[in-house]
């Protein structure tokens, strides 16, 4: 079995997460079962301000970046 | 504006006002769904009455459930046998009038109206049974689990957080708890953060999140939380997992840092004041007012 995406490309990883992190602090990462998730309340900014937050998760496929993230609500 | 000044505000902004439109068609359907029950368990005269957060008085507008129970003396056969009779046949009758998901105890209402097809009330009726005469203790069925009944006391849970003394904390957690969409229960961080603050004298609201904190990053292991409806009886180290430890203990860990490095707005975000329908107006503006949709992709990959 191939090694994760994770540990294939170990900066990709920490650059998402600082990416992501830097904007949406609420957006945590967590690898579970060799799987990469992101959990969090996403907020819709418009002009600064906060209009609405959406509970999300995001997983990253094993062949990620080869297939995009799957996000949905929670 | 000092720390806790700011927390305060918070809280206010979190606070579900009584002529708020949300609290009002929360009453609203709850007077519907007792009405259903009601009518359909007239020969039991169940006791319907609020139970969860809003009889806790730890509800916050970020994220709010009402629980009703519903239930039915001891003795009472009329509404089923056995409590699994009992869960499906509450179950049924308000499936003739809502869209009903089952939980492992509780029934969360939806709307079934082809308009608002699945809209959810944000309700929970949670069926049980007494165990005798006082009406004090009650089963619950649990459709998952090792037992299928649990043993509990509502009056006991809203005493243990409504005089805990730490009701403006245990909100703050709560709001902590959905925005970094921590699965944690509920109901194990109340008793988390009851527990971590027993006997430490802090009445400073900014102190106490922080100790928590600081437990739940270095302790997590050592703190343990029993029902207090049911100590021995009820089981609760499935709701402190590993998983759901480590979970909150890097989430700890990260919020201690970010206040650290840049404040408590970095927890919480700006004091959010504005209504529900003052929201979804703005939204509806920030809708138009978007031309040029961003791409969902990255393009260095």
């Amino acid at each position: 079995m191939s090694r994760p995406w994770y540990k294939l490309k170990p900066i990709l990883l920490e650059q998402i997460k600082s990416e992501t992190q830097s904007k949406y602090p609420n957006l945590n990462f967590y690898i579970e079962n060799g799987l990469v998730f992101i959990r969090g309340s996403f907020p819709i900014v418009h002009e600064g301000a906060v209009l609405d937050r959406y509970l999300i998760e995001v997983l990253f496929p094993n062949d990620y970046p080869g297939s995009l993230p799957i996000v949905q609500e929670v | 504006m000092d720390t806790n000044e700011y927390l305060q505000k918070i809280l206010e902004s979190q606070t579900l006002s009584t002529d708020s439109g949300e609290l009002k068609d929360l009453q609203k359907h709850r007077a519907d769904i007792e009405e259903v029950l009601r009518k359909k368990f007239s020969e039991s005269s169940p006791t319907i009455r609020y139970g969860g957060s809003k009889a806790k008085g730890t509800m916050i507008r970020e994220s709010y459930d009402l629980d009703i129970i519903c239930y039915f003396p001891h003795d009472d056969k009329a509404a089923g046998e056995t409590l699994k009779d009992v869960y499906n046949n509450v179950y049924k009758s308000l499936s003739e009038r809502y869209l009903v998901e089952p939980k492992s105890s509780a029934l969360r209402i939806k709307d079934r109206d082809p308009k608002n097809y699945n809209v959810d009330f944000h309700i929970d009726v949670v069926p049980g049974r007494y165990t005798d005469d006082s009406r004090k203790d009650a089963y619950l069925y649990q459709a998952s689990g090792e037992k299928e009944r649990l043993k509990t006391n509502l009056d006991i849970h809203i005493k243990h957080i409504k005089e805990s003394g730490f009701t403006d904390a245990i909100r703050l957690f709560k709001l902590w708890k959905v925005r970094n969409g921590l699965r944690v229960k509920t109901f194990a961080l109340e008793l988390l953060t009851i527990e971590s603050l027993k006997g430490s004298r802090l009445s400073n609201l900014s102190l106490q999140l922080e100790y928590v904190w600081e437990r739940l990053r270095d302790d997590i292991k050592e703190i343990s939380i029993e029902d207090p409806a049911n100590p021995q009886g009820n089981d609760l180290s499935d709701l402190l997992s590993p998983a759901i430890q480590l979970e909150l203990s890097s989430v700890a860990t990260k919020t201690l840092e970010a206040i650290q490095n840049s404040g408590w707005e970095a927890v919480f975000g700006p004091v959010e004041g504005e209504s529900k329908d003052k929201k979804s107006d703005a939204l509806r503006r920030a809708v138009v007012s978007v031309t040029t949709p961003t791409k969902p992709w990255f393009d260095d990959l």
